[in-house]
C-alpha cells in the first residue's frame, strides 16, 4: 500500500508516543515445513482456528488446522521466501480487508489492495471476512425486484433484493453474459455491484472490467479478481472478501449485488488446501466441511430489517432495510447437476437458473432451460406488471417444449396443438436476446403484451425480434408518454392498457416492420 | 518434528511416570540426555536406516556404547526402543521429559536476550517479575544479543515478551507496510 508522507509522519509520531510503555506480548512458533503453499508450526499454543499469522517479510497467513504438536497453515500471496525455521507471530485477529465507498469503481485482490494502478483506496474502515450471518429475527421477506434486464429472467424467473440465485450450466454456456448484463442494468438503480471473479484468466478478468467501463457500470462496481495464477488461499478467500465489501452497503440499509464466478473454482482451491493439510479425502476428494464452505457464505446475503440497520449502525440510519443479493455461478461438466458441488449449491440457494449447452447451440440466448429453473422466492418481488404480462411464460415454454418433442412424431396435428406450438416458437424466439442490450421495465413489457394479445400471431417467427425492435422504436418516437408512465407506475391499470392496445394496433396498420 | 513429538508423547510420559514413582528424575534425566546424543549420531543413524543390521545387534551396539550410564531400566528402555524401531525419536522423547520435568518442579525456562549485559539487580528484578507473573520458578538462561539495538527480550515457551528496540521497529515495519 502507497502511504503519503504526511502519513506516515502522524503515523510513527503515534507509534513514538506509545513506544515506552508498551512492550509486545505474543505467542510465537518456528516452521517446520513449507509444502505449496502450506507450513506446519511448531509452537503457537495459544493460536486461534481462522487467526492472521504473521511470516517474515510482510506475509500474512491464516491458521486452519490444529493439531496436538503442530499448526498447519496457508500462506496469503507468495510463499518463496519463507523457510523452515522462520519464527511466526500469532496477531489475534481475524484476516480484515478494506470496505467503504471508497472501493466502489476500483479492481481489487483478495486481500482488498488495489490492483488497477489508480492509486491507493481510501476505505474508511476494514472488517473481518468471515462473519456470522444475520439472525432470524433480524431478517425480512424479499418482495423488491432485481431488474436483470433480461426477458427470460425477469418473466421466468424473476429475482428478489436479498434472494441468492444460481446461475448453473456447462462452460461457454453464457453464465457470465448473464451476471454482467444484470449488473448493467442496474444503473440508476442504488444498487452498488460487486463481482468476484475466482479461478478465471486475467484476460477474462481484464474484458469484463472492460465492457463493464463501456456501459458505464464501473462508477457503482467492485471487481474483486483471484486470477488462476494466485495461490489456492487467495482463490478461497476472495468470496468472503468480497462477501464483506457487500455486507458494508446492506448494514448502511443500502442494497447490493454479488456475483462470485465462480464458486466451482473455490471449491477446487479449498480442495487443494484441505488435501495439503492432510484432512481426509470425501466423495469426489472434497473436505469433510465443503457445504459449510458455501452456507456459511451464501447466508450472508439476505434482506434485513429495519431494527437491524439501525443497531448496526448505531441507529445513524433510520427506516431502511438493506439487502444483499448473491447470484453464485456454478460449472457443471456435461449438465451433470447431481455433482457434489453443484447439488450442495442449489439446495443452499432460493433457486436456479440452468443455462443449457443445447439450447445455447440452437440460438436460444440467454440459454435458459425454462423446465429446471426456478426462482423460490421472486414470485413475491416480481414487478407487478411483468407478473400480470408474464406469468403463465414459464410454465407454458416448458409445457411446448415437451409438447414440440412429442409432436415430432405426429404427422398431423389438431388446430388447438398446431397453435399452441406455433405460441411456443413464438415466445421462444421472443426471450433471445442479445448480450450488453438489456431492456427497461417497460420495453420489456411492451413485448410481453403485443404477445399476449396475439399481435404476433401473422408474424412469421423469423422476423418477431425485428417486429419487437421496430415496435420499440416506434413506441419511443410516438408514445413516450405512456412508456414512461409504465416505467414510473411499473403496474398496468385498465385505462393505460387500453392506450397501449390502440399503440400497438396502431404500429401493426402502419406496418413498418 | 511434530509427528515425532506426537510419537514420542507416550515413552516419554511412560518413562516419567516411573521416574516419579521411583524418585529418580534427576537420574533419568541424565539417561536419556546421553542415549539421545548417542541416538542423534550421524553413524547410529545410518545403521538405523540399514536394513542389513537386526535388531538384535542393533541392541546390543546401543547398550554397548552407553555401558554403564544406563541402569537396568534405562538398559529396558533402549530394548524396547529398538524392538519397536523408535530409536530416532530418542532426542523428542529427552526433550520432553525435560518438559514434564520442569512442569513437575514447578519450574519455567526462561531464554532472556539483552542488546548489553545486565548487572546481576536488573536480572534479578526481571526474575522477580516475571516469577509474579507466571506463579512459578524462573530460571532465566541469559545471552547478549547486539542485534535487538536496546532493551529486552524474554522468551517462556511459545510465550514472547518482546521490549526490544528491534521488535518495535518491526512492528512499526509491518504497520507502515501493510
Amino acid at each position: 500500500m502507497q502511504l503519503n508522507p504526511s502519513e506516515i509522519s502522524e503515523l510513527i509520531k503515534s507509534k513514538i508516543e506509545g513506544l515506552d510503555a508498551t512492550s509486545e506480548v505474543r505467542t510465537q512458533g518456528t516452521i517446520i515445513s513449507v509444502t505449496d503453499g502450506i507450513v506446519r508450526v511448531h509452537g503457537l499454543s495459544d493460536v486461534m482456528q481462522g487467526e492472521m499469522l504473521e511470516f517474515p517479510g510482510n506475509t500474512f497467513g491464516l491458521a486452519l488446522n490444529l493439531e496436538r504438536d503442530s499448526v498447519g497453515a496457508v500462506i496469503l500471496g507468495a510463499y518463496e521466501h519463507i523457510t523452515e525455521g522462520d519464527i511466526v507471530k500469532c496477531t489475534s485477529r481475524i484476516l480484515e480487508v478494506p470496505v467503504g465507498k471508497g472501493l466502489i469503481g476500483r479492481v481489487v485482490n483478495a486481500l482488498g489492495q488495489p490492483i488497477d494502478g489508480k492509486g491507493p483506496i481510501t476505505a474508511q474502515d476494514s472488517e473481518p471476512i468471515e462473519k456470522i450471518a444475520p439472525g432470524v429475527i433480524w431478517r425480512k421477506s424479499v418482495d423488491q425486484p432485481v431488474q436483470s434486464g433480461l426477458k427470460s429472467i425477469d418473466a421466468m424467473v424473476p429475482i428478489g433484493r436479498g434472494q441468492r440465485e444460481l446461475i448453473i450450466g456447462d462452460r461457454q454456456t453464457g453464465k457470465t453474459a448473464v451476471a454482467i448484463d444484470t449488473i448493467i442494468n442496474q444503473k440508476g438503480e442504488n444498487m452498488t455491484c460487486i463481482y468476484v471473479a475466482i479461478g478465471q484468466k486475467a484476460s477474462s478478468i481484464a474484458n469484463v472490467v472492460r465492457k463493464l467501463e463501456e456501459h458505464g457500470a464501473m462508477e457503482y462496481t467492485i471487481v474483486l479478481a483471484a486470477t488462476a495464477s494466485e495461490s489456492a488461499a487467495m482463490q478461497f478467500i476472495a468470496p468472503y472478501s468480497g462477501c464483506t465489501m457487500g455486507e458494508y452497503f446492506r448494514d448502511k440499509g443500502e442494497d447490493a449485488l454479488i456475483i462470485y464466478d465462480d464458486l466451482t473454482k473455490q471449491a477446487w482451491a479449498y480442495r487443494q488446501i484441505s488435501l495439503l493439510l492432510r484432512r481426509p479425502p470425501g466423495r469426489e476428494a472434497y473436505p469433510g466441511d465443503l457445504f459449510y464452505l458455501h452456507s456459511r457464505l451464501l447466508e450472508r446475503g439476505a434482506r434485513v430489517s429495519v431494527a437491524y440497520v439501525e443497531k448496526a449502525t448505531n441507529g445513524e440510519v433510520k427506516g431502511k432495510t438493506g439487502s444483499l443479493t448473491a447470484l453464485p455461478i456454478i460449472e457443471t461438466q456435461a449438465g451433470d447437476v447431481t455433482a457434489f458441488v453443484p447439488t450442495n449449491v442449489i439446495s443452499i440457494t432460493d433457486g436456479q437458473i440452468f443455462l443449457d449447452t443445447d439450447l445455447f447451440n440452437a440460438g436460444i440466448r440467454p440459454a435458459i432451460n425454462a423446465g429446471i429453473s426456478v426462482s423460490r422466492v421472486g414470485g413475491a418481488a416480481q414487478t407487478k406488471i411483468i407478473k400480470k404480462l408474464g406469468g403463465g411464460i414459464r410454465l407454458a415454454l416448458a409445457q411446448y417444449r415437451e409438447l414440440a418433442a412429442f409432436a415430432q412424431f405426429a404427422s398431423d396435428l389438431d388446430d388447438v396443438t398446431r397453435r399452441q406450438l406455433e405460441r411456443g416458437r413464438m415466445v421462444t424466439e421472443l426471450m433471445k436476446q442479445a448480450q450488453y442490450a438489456t431492456l427497461s421495465v417497460s420495453e420489456m413489457a411492451l413485448t410481453l403484451f403485443a404477445v399476449n394479445k396475439g399481435y404476433l400471431d401473422d408474424v412469421e417467427v423469423k422476423r418477431a425480434l425485428a417486429f419487437e425492435t421496430a415496435l420499440r422504436g416506434h413506441m419511443r418516437g410516438k408514445y413516450s408518454a405512456i412508456m414512461d408512465k409504465i416505467e414510473t407506475s411499473k403496474d398496468l391499470d385498465a385505462e393505460t392498457e387500453k392506450e397501449l392496445d390502440m399503440a400497438v394496433q396502431d404500429f401493426k396498420t402502419s406496418g413498418s416492420y | 518434528m511434530a509427528e515425532a513429538l506426537t510419537i514420542a508423547r507416550p515413552y516419554a510420559e511412560a518413562v516419567f511416570r516411573l521416574a516419579r514413582a521411583d524418585n529418580t528424575l534427576p537420574a533419568w534425566s541424565d539417561m536419556l540426555q546421553f542415549a539421545a546424543i548417542v541416538a542423534g549420531d550421524e553413524r547410529i543413524l545410518a545403521l538405523l536406516s540399514n536394513p542389513g543390521v537386526s535388531a538384535k545387534h542393533l541392541g546390543e551396539l546401543l547398550l554397548g556404547i552407553c555401558g554403564d550410564e544406563l541402569s537396568n531400566e534405562g538398559r529396558n528402555f533402549i530394548l524396547l526402543l529398538v524392538e519397536s524401531k523408535r530409536v530416532k525419536v530418542l532426542p523428542q522423547v529427552s526433550d520432553l521429559f525435560e518438559q514434564l520435568k520442569a512442569q513437575h518442579e514447578g519450574v519455567l525456562e526462561a531464554k532472556v536476550s539483552s542488546a548489553f549485559a545486565m548487572t546481576d539487580r536488573q536480572l534479578k528484578d526481571l526474575v522477580v517479575g516475571l516469577e509474579s507473573k507466571f506463579k512459578r520458578k524462573i530460571e532465566a538462561k541469559v545471552n547478549v544479543n547486539p542485534e535487538l539495538i536496546g532493551g529486552v527480550k524474554v522468551e517462556i515457551g511459545d510465550e514472547v515478551f518482546d521490549a526490544s528496540v528491534r521488535g518495535k521497529l518491526e512492528a512499526m515495519s509491518v504497520a507502515l507496510k501493510s
